[in-house]
């Protein structure tokens, strides 16, 4: 993949003087050094000089050589005293290591002493300046493919170690792919983070994405005594009690309970359908019987399906890709919702519930985008307390890894802490202008791939426990990639937006093809080490 | 993925090396590289370590080990080894670390989902053959640089010698032949 051309977007210059710093320090060491011998009659013996003759050569008329690094002349003048190494005529070494040496002038050949300089190279220079680029390019590019090669913002909360976890806990804004998308999202974020007031947040740019990030906001909120506080589908937080894993989970592939009833360890997934990406499964639980405030909790994030698709789309447009998100821009929210057409297709995880012997009822859907960290989320509905409880879960085959269902008693909703950064570095030091535009939220602080900023929260006053939610307001643009003109396509590209459910049909075998393959690479190569 | 770091740390580590000096060398005993240019247009160069300039006759010890004699008057002139960057050591610094960049970058990234095989060989090809390149370009003005055109009738020449006063009397030329190397050979 290569960098053909990102859509216009303002690129700071910061990363130009450090690149030429670099070169120059690269150029400014690349000195070849040389040796000059010089020769002097045994009459006339050297003064040791530093960088002239810091070694005195005695060529001896039978053909030995001696290697002195202290020399002195006797004050008769006619024997040189020293430390040195003896060789013979073959040039092995007579002597181990450096011994005092008592030399007769008359012994002696010649003396040579050797002149060292700095040669600058241009040659050298050349080399060495592309060789430090390539290298160091090549090194970052290993350390982080996703830097080079690769959506949306990842957020890591440090831990207690003081160190970033392996994966990120959130992602921010993962279906905002232009700015007449701009969104808002909120992540639960299931850390374990150390202990007192200060929260930080690294957020980095791990794609090809050029990233406007409007607001990074941390909401705290206090969870009820052996409870949480969760995100309901409906944008309001719910303290939650009692929450109860499912009796049993069925599912095409047999029974699913090991895999959802705890949150974290193995997913529920499936594979795509090869012939209608958008087929769905259904998988159906049972919960003991509920009454009154009640909710459904999901834990889960999709597979690289939709990424899948939406490289497809830019793939298609190939060449036209500019115009196609330029057309978003000016088509308004509508419009930008229909490049992501396909993505709507494959749909949420759609929720039913059904008390006893009553009959289904819809509940709601969990919709959280992207593939990297998943998100929580409780379907709150009004339970009669007949049982026992049935839910039935209706998705896209191969669009969802479903980590955790779970019944829970609601309370009242409760309005969480908006907590804005009190700090931001960057590169360890503190930034006030991101700082001031991630909380003002009047302008966008513009991150490019690489780029990382470290966010400082301070949580309020309290018992010290708090459920922690990350708010992150803004949107990117997707660089394009070399290898996706060569799939042009506007027939399938005007598919995947006026039909995406024939578009879904017509991409499956592809795919499938690439299935297995996408979901090992994407976590092998997305996290830094 | 370890082994493509690896790989590239070395390549940076080759590389800085070349930059803070391996060229340079240490103490050293032994005469200076050089090539006789014969002043025949037919005859082949050769190559050994500058034993000693007597006379009119220069002697040499080939690489492989035997010590020849050669009349001064049929040689054009003496190419003197100045530093070792020369001899094609840039193009092969440029070809490996070309290859080991070209290969890591593909590698690091045909492991990121969405991107194809012929794209990231591409980008691979074009930043290692870039470091080819000028592995190649480089090569020559280094080449050049390392080595001094040298008279065979010049003095100075005698500088360079394993015995620069001459043949030491009780030491006979074929007393130096054979495959032993005492000492690492750097060209100062």
């Amino acid at each position: 993949m290569a960098r053909l051309w990102w859509v216009p977007t303002v690129a700071r210059p910061r990363s130009r003087p450090v690149a030429f710093a670099l070169a120059l320090l690269a150029a400014a060491g690349c000195t070849i050094p040389v040796r000059e011998p010089r020769l002097h009659d045994p009459s006339s013996v050297p003064v040791a000089a530093k960088g002239v003759a810091e070694q005195l050569k005695a060529h001896m008329i039978s053909g030995e050589l001696i290697v002195m690094s202290e020399w002195r002349l006797s004050a008769d003048g006619t024997r040189l005293t020293g430390v040195g190494d003896r060789y013979d005529a073959a040039r092995t070494r007579l002597t181990e290591g450096p011994k005092p040496v008592d030399i007769a002038l008359s012994d002696v050949a010649l003396f040579e002493t050797n002149v060292e300089k700095g040669e600058l190279s241009v040659g050298l220079g050349f080399l060495g300046t592309v060789g430090f680029v390539v290298s160091g390019i090549t090194l970052y590019c290993t350390a982080s493919p996703k830097s080079c090669f690769g959506s949306c913002p990842t957020f890591y909360v440090v831990g207690p170690d003081g160190k970033e976890p392996g994966r990120p806990q959130a992602e921010g804004f993962s279906e905002s792919i232009a700015r007449v998308l701009e969104a808002r999202d909120v992540d639960a974020l299931l850390v374990t983070r150390p202990a007192g007031s200060r929260v930080d947040v690294v957020m980095r740019n791990e794609a090809l994405e050029t990233h406007a990030v409007r607001r990074v906001r941390l909401l705290a909120a206090e969870p009820p005594p052996g409870g949480r506080v969760l995100a309901g589908t409906d944008d309001r937080f719910y303290p939650a009690r009692a929450l109860t894993a499912p009796l049993a989970c069925r599912a095409p592939e047999g029974d699913c309970l090991e895999a959802v009833r705890e949150t974290g360890g193995s997913d529920r997934t499936s594979k795509a359908d090869p012939d209608d990406l958008a087929a769905r499964d259904t998988v159906d639980l049972t919960f003991p019987a509920a009454g009154g405030r009640s909710g459904i909790v999901i834990g889960a994030r999709q597979t690289l399906l939709s990424t899948f698709l939406f490289y497809q789309t830019m793939a298609f447009t190939g060449r036209r890709a500019g115009d196609f998100l330029a057309s978003l821009e000016t088509g308004g929210p509508a419009g930008g919702r229909r490049a992501l057409g396909m993505a709507r297709a494959l749909g949420a995880i759609e929720v039913s519930v059904a008390e006893a012997d009553g009959d289904w009822k819809a509940i709601g859907a969990f919709d959280e985008p992207g593939p990297i960290a998943g998100d929580v989320r409780v379907l709150p509905f009004a339970a009669s307390g007949a049982g026992p409880l049935h839910v039935r879960l209706r998705l896209a085959r191969g669009h969802w890894r479903l980590d955790w269902v779970a019944l829970a008693r609601l309370g009242a909703p409760v309005e969480p802490v908006r907590l804005e950064p009190r700090q931001v570095e960057r590169d360890g030091h503190p930034d006030a202008g991101a700082r001031h535009r991630l909380a003002a939220g009047h302008t966008h602080l513009v991150t490019q791939p690489g780029d990382a900023f470290r966010l400082s929260f301070r949580l309020p006053g309290g018992h010290g426990r708090f459920e922690l939610f990350l708010e992150s307001e803004g949107y990117y643009y997707e660089w394009m990639r070399q290898e996706w003109l060569a799939e042009e396509d506007p027939q399938l590209a005007w598919l995947a937006v006026s039909d995406p459910a024939a578009a879904l049909r017509r991409l499956a075998p592809a795919y499938k093809l690439e299935e297995d393959r996408l979901e090992r690479q994407f976590w092998e190569s997305r996290f830094r080490k | 993925m370890r082994t493509v770091r690896t790989s590239a740390a070395g390549l940076l580590v080759a590389v800085s090396c070349a930059l803070s000096g391996c060229a340079s060398s240490g103490s050293n005993v032994l005469g200076r590289n050089v090539t006789l240019v014969p002043k025949a247009p037919r005859e082949p160069r050769t190559k050994g370590e500058l034993l000693a300039i007597e006379e009119g006759r220069i002697w040499l010890r080939t690489k492989q080990g035997g010590v020849r004699e050669f009349e001064a008057g049929a040689v054009q002139e003496v190419l003197v080894q100045r530093h070792d960057l020369g001899d094609g050591r840039a193009l092969r610094i440029g070809l490996i670390g070309g290859a080991v960049s070209a290969a890591a970058l593909t590698i690091s990234c045909s492991r990121v989902s969405g991107n194809g095989g012929g794209g990231c060989a591409a980008v691979g090809g074009v930043v290692g053959g870039l470091f080819a390149l000028t592995g190649a370009l480089s090569s020559a003005a280094l080449d050049a640089s390392a080595q001094a055109h040298v008279s065979p009738d010049r003095l100075s020449l005698r500088a360079y010698a394993r015995f620069p006063a001459g043949w030491p009397r009780d030491v006979q030329p074929d007393a130096l032949a054979g495959p032993k190397r005492p000492e690492s050979h750097h060209p100062n």
